[in-house]
């Protein structure tokens, strides 16, 4: 009896202590929105906590947001040093948004050690979103956009709004970036958020290549990559005919690779098939009914528009980037797969000195209730 | 279901191996495949499965020589004495290493992810007295708690695994025709002795009912295993790429991690699954911590072996300890694996049976007699 006592004595000390170590909720600083930036060789890490006493309405004031920047020789340091000054404890589980700056984008160094970073610490949820900044992320994290005051909210809402393409160019996680980065040797597409006249605009993309950035597709040349890709359902190709500016929206977009080797060079034929919808035909002064020859000329002046935007932006990506960035492998790896075999070692000479065609062909299904 | 505390059904003897055989390795088995096949790894799931099958049938057969007897007790019948307790040791040195190892990645796993400022030996500890707390109660209670967590983990990590079907892309899956023999042969090796969990049937056989459906019960645990596996590797392999998959320490956590269930409210739901997990590396411990006791209380023909179980904690503690890091416990198991698992699993009953048959013990004695009355 004595002896059970003693053990319930016991585990009585040991349960109720638990509190011993506590640490109050008001006492951690949830970071909603992270920018990481290069300054001086250094990195700067600016943190964004909403004040959630103004945000809830339970608090006065008019800061909806708090925003501290540390210096250091690399995340960990910057990251100590924000406990440091600020008494507060991190913490990272509620992150929505890692911005990241235009000159840390630039440096391979701070890249690399960043993305390996990301990968071995737990403390990052590897759903967390990533953005580029066309200038600094403190910039951007410290904005305060008109509508959403958080940066972060803002921008992970504008992302999400794009889910009319199917394969959403704006939207990267550290999971995609990190599998990404060490799959295709440093190769990667970030999405690029522009702050202007208190509004947060999506802006295109940017090419990062061996860990560093080397060129920007504008947000047209980001919809042309996606169809360049296979990708890109809903997306609307603007083209001309008989003088009208007239438009075809895209409702199924597969793309077909075809490879073949002569001469040790890759002779690569990309196919973009669609099939689409007209949902305006109006031509001034003329017959406007939409028979089936008529379609066949729209769909002509469709292949001739999407031919001629895809080979603009094969040519600025063979030019800037010179990486298969059009991830033509993955073709290769499925479809030729001898061919794969044969030349994965020396894929990227292959590539750049590979003869590259693009070629499109649009079906009309879809004309509206009206002929 | 039996109301005595030392029998259990076929069934449960199932549910107890397929939680022990996919738990050891469910988290690493993909990591291990693409190491030596890169792409193509998931084809060792098949062939390292095959070769269980080969390994189970030699396990089962010498498990029929004596049916109401534990290796313990017929090693020593089979062999000469030192020698019988020699594979005794084995067996036991063998079990108790698993607990350790297991423990040890068990509590690296869980510190890293969960309680990051828990002290790691505070983590162990917490777990070896569950373990033991459970074994006291005998096999039966093993059995229905197997009953219990196989739902409640193998449902979640199906769910995990559909989700993360939409995220497989069939490029990082191909060339599926560069196959290299050598690397499949070693790697077929390697993989089927991950499940050395398969060899506590040679503990548990005079505890189970049905005997006789023995070897078909344990093939349905091979292939629902090898399925399970296979998949698991697909995902794995698919969504990552079979360089980062190799990369990754615990690929399938990265998984957990990186799949988003739709329209959840839960921020961070890799510690969600996470928890589920734990329920099933608690069963892998508890097994081998249970058979490592029972060698000890056979050999000495005790009773009971509950406090036996109390007294192997601070060496389970120990040994689990021994390591410096992650990567050392890590090469320390590959190599106990390839070394002492084979031992386990295949020598020592291939040895065992050959040596049953040629004097005749056991039920080969039974049927020789049979045959003589036969032939008068």
């Amino acid at each position: 009896m004595k002896a059970r006592i003693i053990v319930v004595i016991i585990l009585v000390c040991m349960i109720f202590s638990g509190c011993w170590d506590k640490k109050e909720i008001e006492d951690r600083a949830y970071v909603g929105t992270l920018g990481i930036d290069v300054v001086e060789e250094n990195i700067e890490l600016t943190y964004s906590t909403p004040n959630v006493s103004v945000i809830t309405g339970q608090g006065s004031g008019e800061e909806t947001k708090f925003t501290n920047s540390f210096t250091g020789q690399n995340i960990i340091d910057a990251e100590e040093k924000f406990e440091e000054k600020t008494g507060l404890i991190l913490s990272l589980d509620h992150i929505k948004m890692i911005i990241l700056g235009k000159e840390f984008m630039e440096s391979e160094k701070h890249f690399k050690k960043a993305v390996d970073y990301f990968a071995r610490n737990s403390n990052y949820a590897k759903s967390t979103l990533i953005v580029g900044s066309i200038k600094t992320a403190k910039e951007l994290t410290e904005a305060t956009p008109k509508t959403v005051k958080l940066t972060g909210e803002y921008i992970s809402q504008l992302i999400n709004k794009e889910t009319y393409l199917e394969n959403n160019p704006y939207y990267l996680n550290i999971g995609e970036l990190i599998v990404d980065m060490y799959h295709r040797k440093g190769l990667e597409i970030i999405p690029i958020v522009l702050y202007e006249n208190e509004e947060i605009i999506l802006n295109g993309v940017d090419v990062v290549k061996d860990y560093k950035r080397c060129c920007h597709l504008t947000r047209d040349e980001t919809i042309i990559y996606e169809w360049l890709l296979g990708k890109g359902k809903r997306s609307i190709v603007n083209f001309e005919y008989e003088d009208q500016q007239l438009s075809y929206m895209i409702t199924d977009i597969r793309r077909i690779v075809n490879v073949s080797k002569e001469d040790d060079r890759l002779n690569i034929k990309i196919m973009i098939e669609t099939e689409g919808d007209i949902n305006t035909f109006l031509t001034e002064g003329k017959e406007t009914r939409l028979d089936a020859d008529t379609i066949q000329k729209v769909e002509e002046k469709i292949n001739e528009a999407m031919q001629k935007e895809m080979t603009t932006v094969v040519k600025k990506i063979m030019d800037e980037v010179a990486k298969d960035v059009l991830y033509l492998e993955d073709d290769l790896k499925i479809h030729h797969q001898k061919t794969w075999i044969e030349i994965k070692e020396n894929y990227d000479d292959y590539f750049t000195s590979a003869k590259l065609s693009v070629e499109a062909d649009n079906k009309i299904r879809r004309i509206g209730m009206i002929q | 279901m039996f109301s005595s505390n030392d029998r259990i059904s076929l069934r449960q003897l199932q549910i107890l191996i397929i939680l022990i055989l996919f738990s050891a390795n469910s988290l690493t088995l993909p990591h291990v495949v693409t190491e030596y096949m890169g792409q193509t790894g998931w084809m060792l799931v098949i062939t390292g499965c095959l070769l269980l099958g080969l390994y189970t049938y030699i396990i089962v057969a010498l498990a029929r020589v004596f049916p109401d007897e534990s290796l313990v007790v017929y090693s020593n019948k089979i062999l000469f004495n030192p020698l019988g307790y020699l594979v005794v040791l084995v067996f036991f040195g063998s079990f108790l290493f698993h607990a350790a190892i297991e423990l040890r990645l068990f509590g690296e796993l869980v510190k890293q992810t969960l309680l990051k400022d828990t002290p790691l030996e505070v983590i162990i500890l917490a777990m070896l007295f569950v373990v033991v707390y459970l074994n006291r109660k005998g096999i039966e209670c093993r059995a229905r708690i197997g009953e219990i967590i196989i739902f409640v983990t193998l449902i979640p990590i199906g769910i995990i695994l559909l989700l993360a079907l939409g995220k497989v892309e069939i490029s990082n899956l191909n060339p599926i025709i560069e196959v290299d023999f050598k690397s499949l042969i070693k790697g077929s090796y390697h993989v089927s002795l991950f499940f050395s969990g398969m060899s506590v049937v040679l503990f548990s056989f005079p505890v189970i009912n049905q005997k006789k459906d023995m070897f078909k019960g344990l093939v349905h645990c091979i292939i629902f295993v090898g399925i399970l596996g296979i998949i698991l590797s697909i995902v794995t392999i698919g969504v990552f790429g079979h360089e980062e998959t190799a990369r990754q320490l615990w690929p399938v956590m990265t998984i957990m991690q990186v799949v988003e269930f739709p329209g959840a409210f839960i921020e961070r739901q890799d510690a969600l699954m996470m928890s589920f997990w734990i329920l099933t590396v608690f069963v892998v411990i508890n097994a081998f911590v249970y058979y490592s006791a029972l060698i000890i209380s056979q050999t000495f023909k005790m009773k009971e072996n509950d406090y036996i179980n109390v007294l192997l904690i601070p060496v389970i503690y120990v040994c689990a300890l021994i390591p410096d890091n992650v990567s050392e416990t890590t090469e320390v198991y590959n190599q106990f694996i390839d070394y002492v698992n084979i031992a386990t699993l295949f020598i020592i009953p291939l040895v065992l049976l050959g040596i049953a048959y040629i004097r005749k013990l056991g039920h080969f004695k039974e049927r020789k007699i049979e045959e003589r009355g036969e032939d008068r």
